[in-house]
């Protein structure tokens, strides 16, 4: 509804016919607008998006971080056709997101609406959520090899118990079940983030729209569809595509958990980036795939803007 | 239509930025020129990069003894980080904030910041006044230029460390200084057999500890076998193949534990054989200081250890001194300061490098670079040292070939080897064959080779 | 109609709106269900809660336990004094103060900042508004490693490098906090604000008075994770500061690793004793989380 009013507001003042009055009212409004934004924008134009721009000229360029880079066209993206660490990266990445985006997504949203409730304890669990995220991921990391341990591991006991001891993946040491483990980790581990986000959301959402409700007689469920979700779009798009943004670009767990392994299998384009960048010491070629990944994150975030502004409409 | 417009006028705006970057780089070459003489009146303050400073006392020992000796030059110690300095450092010279004296933690590197970074100062002259002197050897910082960048003074090598009590209750025969790689599987295998039967848990404890690194494979196979120097930068791994066979028999006899499992749990090789779960463990000279403050601390159980020569090549024709390795632990300085600043800085390198700084070291047993008799014994007169003529040996007598060969691409090629073939073997997801294969592949993709 | 004139509304609703398996009149079933319920709950929390317990106990280990093979639980000796001696044994204390230092002036700059651009962005419409937000969020597509030289050069440029400004600059403008803002006041009502307009408040008199006071709950969240990012952060620190006296918590703790040692029990040690003030600051958000809006489906 925020939406509705703003648009047909917007629709009003590109009116041809009031132009004089328009003109003044969108001066006012870019006044105002950037007094808002400045306190924030100065700072980041400065210290964020002009080191960013540079990016571009890197990926187009020949870097070992010292001096000034060297132009050298497309040769780092003809690098990139061949190189197969960085093609698994690449796959990796993607089936990682795939299924670790709905997966939290959804974990968390049921999360939030549970502890939004009237539930006890709701406060105590809020925080149990949370742990995981402030957790030492050099512990978590540890505890959760243990649990996955092929031989030992109370996952595999339990799995035994059900398969009749025939079979259990081998998880960390399996190049195809470690992106398994690596996905269940890092969703126990955000979960609790997001669902803090989701739960602020929740709760903006003003109370007099649920009493209003009430008395037209709307049960729980309707109240759900009709006020909870419309009025959560805004909150769960940008924890969408935080999410999004946040799985494209995971690093530091499967840094500690796995690094890579086995083999290539759980290598990401972070770590790539990383790994390329400060092992190797080849910032252009980084860069390269820091591009790529960009481009990859900024399909995915324009296509859920656009879902959005569809939907709004 | 509309909707294309913000993200067109982004990317317009991005790309005008890009054009107003481009141009605004700056640059500005190292300072050349002669370094004045130092004048020992003058008040100087020189900065110097130092890792973990609480746990790793040799930066300040350095800094302390040095100041003794020059009582108006102050060493100020920065903090940097064990396991993350050389980001910490590329992004110093990057950015030009590099400290005055900054540690080359190894070679993998070195040639980078050398040849490549214009940020470290030419120290040959410091390199001359070694000329002649076999206590030292320079030689592995000495670029194609023929010039020097920085100067050891730490130079640890690879021994084999061994439990003397376990051996002896199991009634298996101790290293002599005379094994091959063959000579310490069968002392593992009798090991495997005969320990549970001496009371050690036999789910637990095991004849020997092969950590995790890529070094423990890779840094005695580059080291110990002809040539391999020269296929390291020409594309040919083939040296690998033995080392790797052997690696994979161990961990198949359970003569190790798993490299999965030590990768994954960060198993500790000083807990290992710290709390006697190995009898064996091929390691750097570094872990003998640890093991005796371990000792000390009650982290480590008491026991009689050694160090032993490193096991040799059995496919190499023998010599009388053993081949081991390690990269030396460099000092280098910054080439953004000049006058006075730059003379103290080079005479600190100096003296670290040279017999005071190693007699300093040797007191808080680390092994220094500059290798003198009263070193040695200053050294092996450290509390709780193990000084039996065999450890002695092992430390004093080896041919000590470099882990990383300095050249261009060496940190790619390092790297390739680590993450493709080293990983890819260890965990069992590909053969030998078809790692080192691949490794090399992807090495000659990155345009380094020579 | 501000945040205090809707609490008392919820909270008069609250005692009709309970836990949901929980409404009158008790039936034997229900109360059956919410016990197995609540055990499954408390079952999730302590699994949730595994590795911190590990952590726990990892910090009264000796030190070579830790990482011991075959896993171990339980330490064989109990090493309470690790609490005590890591105060003395390192420079804790002033890892804490900076780190607090840092994480105070973050939070503060990046929730001041944000929200203020995010009403710029929610609720003005001005020229070019669409590009600029869409540049906001492209640059959270960009990882930090692949700009953190150029971004370094520049600050060491200005002398900034190894000073408490290089890392208060560098985390309080990212474009998270206003993204998040912006998206939150996207879900107050617009007419709320456009009938204050109508009565002649000012734009700033609008967020000050109406939108900031029904935003407690998303300043407090945005609060939390600033908070708990910039606490926990290891690269920032990593790469700006060097002197020993401006060393943060997570750098701190890293030097109990040298070069071929670590002492994890210590690290162990002080990252329980750094979740605490996490846990100060989550639990004084959470206060700003309004008690007992039942806003759940569940209760149908």
């Amino acid at each position: 509804m925020t939406q509705a009013t703003s648009a047909a507001r917007t629709s009003h003042v590109a009116a041809p016919d009031h132009s004089k009055a328009n003109k003044a009212i969108g001066r006012r409004n870019l006044r105002n607008g950037l007094i808002f934004i400045a306190p924030n924008f100065i700072g980041f134009l400065i210290l964020i998006l002009i080191p960013v721009v540079q990016l571009f000229y890197i990926g187009f360029s020949k870097w070992s971080a010292f001096g000034d880079p060297k132009f050298n066209g497309l040769t780092n993206w003809v690098r990139l056709t061949h190189d197969s660490n960085f093609q698994a990266a690449f796959v990796n990445t993607i089936v990682y997101s795939v299924v670790h985006i709905p997966l939290t997504l959804a974990i968390a949203f049921g999360l939030a609406v549970l502890l939004n409730t009237n539930l006890k304890g709701r406060a105590f669990f809020r925080t149990v959520a949370f742990f995981p995220y402030i957790t030492s991921i050099v512990a978590a990391a540890q505890v959760w090899n243990m649990l996955f341990d092929a031989k030992s591991g109370v996952i595999n006991q339990i799995i035994r118990f059900f398969t009749g001891g025939a079979w259990a993946p081998g998880w960390m040491g399996d190049t195809k079940w470690a992106m398994v483990a690596v996905i269940i980790v890092a969703t126990w581990r955000e979960v609790g983030y997001f669902m803090i986000l989701i739960l602020a959301g929740l709760q903006t959402i003003p109370g007099e729209l649920y009493e209003a409700a009430s008395i037209d007689g709307a049960n729980g469920w309707q109240q759900f569809w009709k006020i909870t979700v419309p009025c959560m779009r805004p909150t769960l798009f940008f924890v969408l595509v935080t999410l999004t943004i946040q799985s494209f670009k995971i690093l530091d767990l499967t840094l500690v958990m796995t690094n890579g392994g086995p083999g290539t299998s759980t290598l990401m384009l972070a770590q790539y980036i990383y790994q390329v960048a400060f092992n190797r010491q080849d910032f252009g070629y980084s860069g390269t795939v820091s591009l790529v990944l960009f481009a990859l994150c900024m399909i995915v975030t324009l296509i859920q803007f656009w879902y959005n502004n569809k939907k709004e409409k | 239509m509309r909707k294309v417009s913000p993200l067109f006028k982004a990317a317009a705006f991005a790309g005008a930025a890009v054009m107003l970057l481009a141009g605004c780089g700056s640059s500005n070459n190292a300072s050349g020129g002669k370094t004045e003489a130092l004048d020992e009146n003058a008040k100087t303050t020189i900065t110097f990069a130092g890792w973990s400073l609480d746990t790793t006392p040799e930066f300040q020992t350095l800094a302390d003894g040095f100041m003794k000796d020059h009582p108006n030059i102050t060493v100020k110690i920065k903090q940097y980080s064990a396991d993350d300095y050389d980001t910490q450092l590329t992004s110093d010279i990057s950015g030009k904030s590099q400290p005055d004296v900054f540690p080359i933690k190894n070679l993998q590197k070195y040639y980078t910041y050398a040849a490549e970074s214009g940020g470290l100062a030419d120290l040959s002259d410091i390199a001359a006044s070694y000329d002649g002197d076999k206590n030292i050897d320079v030689s592995q910082y000495k670029l194609e230029d023929g010039k020097y960048y920085a100067m050891p003074y730490r130079q640890d090598s690879w021994v084999l460390f061994y439990n003397k009590d376990m051996f002896e209750k199991a009634g298996v025969s101790a290293p002599d200084g005379t094994w091959t790689w063959d000579d310490y599987t069968k002392a593992a295998e009798e090991l495997k057999e005969k320990l549970p039967a001496a009371g050690y848990d036999a789910k637990s404890v095991y004849p020997m500890y092969q950590h995790g690194w890529q070094s423990v494979v890779q840094g005695f196979a580059l080291s110990q076998t002809d040539g391999a120097y020269d296929d390291y930068f020409k594309g040919d791994y083939s040296y690998l193949k033995p080392y790797y066979e052997r690696a994979l028999k161990w961990q198949k006899e359970g003569l190790t534990i798993d490299w999965n499992t030590v990768n994954s749990t960060k198993v500790q090789y000083q807990a290992q054989f710290g709390t006697q779960k190995a009898a064996m463990l091929p390691m750097g000279t570094w872990y003998a200081a640890t093991l005796v403050s371990q000792q000390k601390s009650g982290d480590a159980d008491t026991f009689n250890w050694g160090m032993a020569p490193i096991p040799q090549n059995p496919d190499a024709a023998t010599s009388d001194t053993p081949v081991t390795f390690a990269d030396p632990t460099g000092l280098a300085v910054s080439s953004n300061i000049s006058g006075q600043q730059l003379a103290a800085a080079k005479e600190f390198v100096k003296w670290a490098s040279g017999e005071k700084g190693s007699e300093a070291l040797a007191k808080i047993a680390t092994t220094p670079a500059y290798f003198s008799d009263s070193v040695a014994d200053t050294y092996f007169g450290t509390d709780g040292m193990a000084n039996d003529d065999l450890s002695k040996k092992a430390w004093t007598d080896h041919k000590t070939n470099p882990e990383n060969p300095v050249g261009a691409g060496t940190n790619t090629i390092q790297d390739v080897l680590n993450t493709v073939v080293h990983s890819g073997i260890m965990s069992g997801t590909s053969s030998i064959d078809d790692a080192i294969a691949k490794g090399t592949q992807d090495i000659k993709d990155q345009g380094v080779l020579q | 109609m501000t945040a205090a004139s809707i609490t008392p509304v919820a909270g008069a609703k609250s005692p009709s709106a309970d836990i949901p398996f929980n409404k009158k009149p008790v039936s034997p079933v229900k109360v059956v269900g919410t016990v197995i319920g609540y055990v499954a709950m408390i079952a999730v929390a302590a699994f949730t809660l595994l590795p911190f317990v590990w952590m726990l106990l990892a910090s009264v280990k000796p030190n070579n336990e830790v990482f011991m093979v075959p896993f171990k639980w339980l330490p064989s000796v109990w090493h309470f004094e690790n609490y005590i001696n890591i105060w003395t044994k390192s420079d804790m204390l002033l890892w804490v103060g900076n780190t607090v230092f840092f994480a105070i002036c973050v939070t503060f700059l990046q929730v001041f900042t944000g929200s203020f651009a995010a009403y710029g962005f929610s609720r003005i419409k001005f020229a070019g508004r669409n590009t600029l937000f869409l540049v906001y969020i492209a640059t959270m597509a960009v990882p930090w490693q692949s700009y953190m030289i150029p971004q370094f050069k520049m600050l060491s440029s200005w002398g900034l490098v190894d000073t408490r400004w290089s890392i208060i600059l560098l985390q309080a403008f990212g474009a998270f906090g206003v993204f998040m803002m912006k998206q939150f006041y996207d879900t107050i009502p617009e007419e709320l604000s456009e009938a204050a307009r109508l009565d002649g408040l000012s734009e700033f008199g609008i967020y000050s008075r109406i939108v900031l006071p029904l935003s407690g709950p998303s300043i407090a969240a945005l609060g939390i994770i600033t908070f708990t990012n910039t606490w926990n952060d290891y690269m920032g620190p990593l790469i700006y500061l060097r002197a020993t006296n401006l060393q943060t918590i997570q750098l701190g703790l890293k030097t109990f690793i040298s070069q071929f040692n670590a002492d994890y029990a210590m690290i162990m040690t002080g990252s329980v004793l750094s979740i605490l003030p996490i846990l100060v600051v989550f639990l004084i958000g959470q206060k700003q989380f309004i008690e007992g809006i039942a806003t759940s489906g569940m209760k149908g």
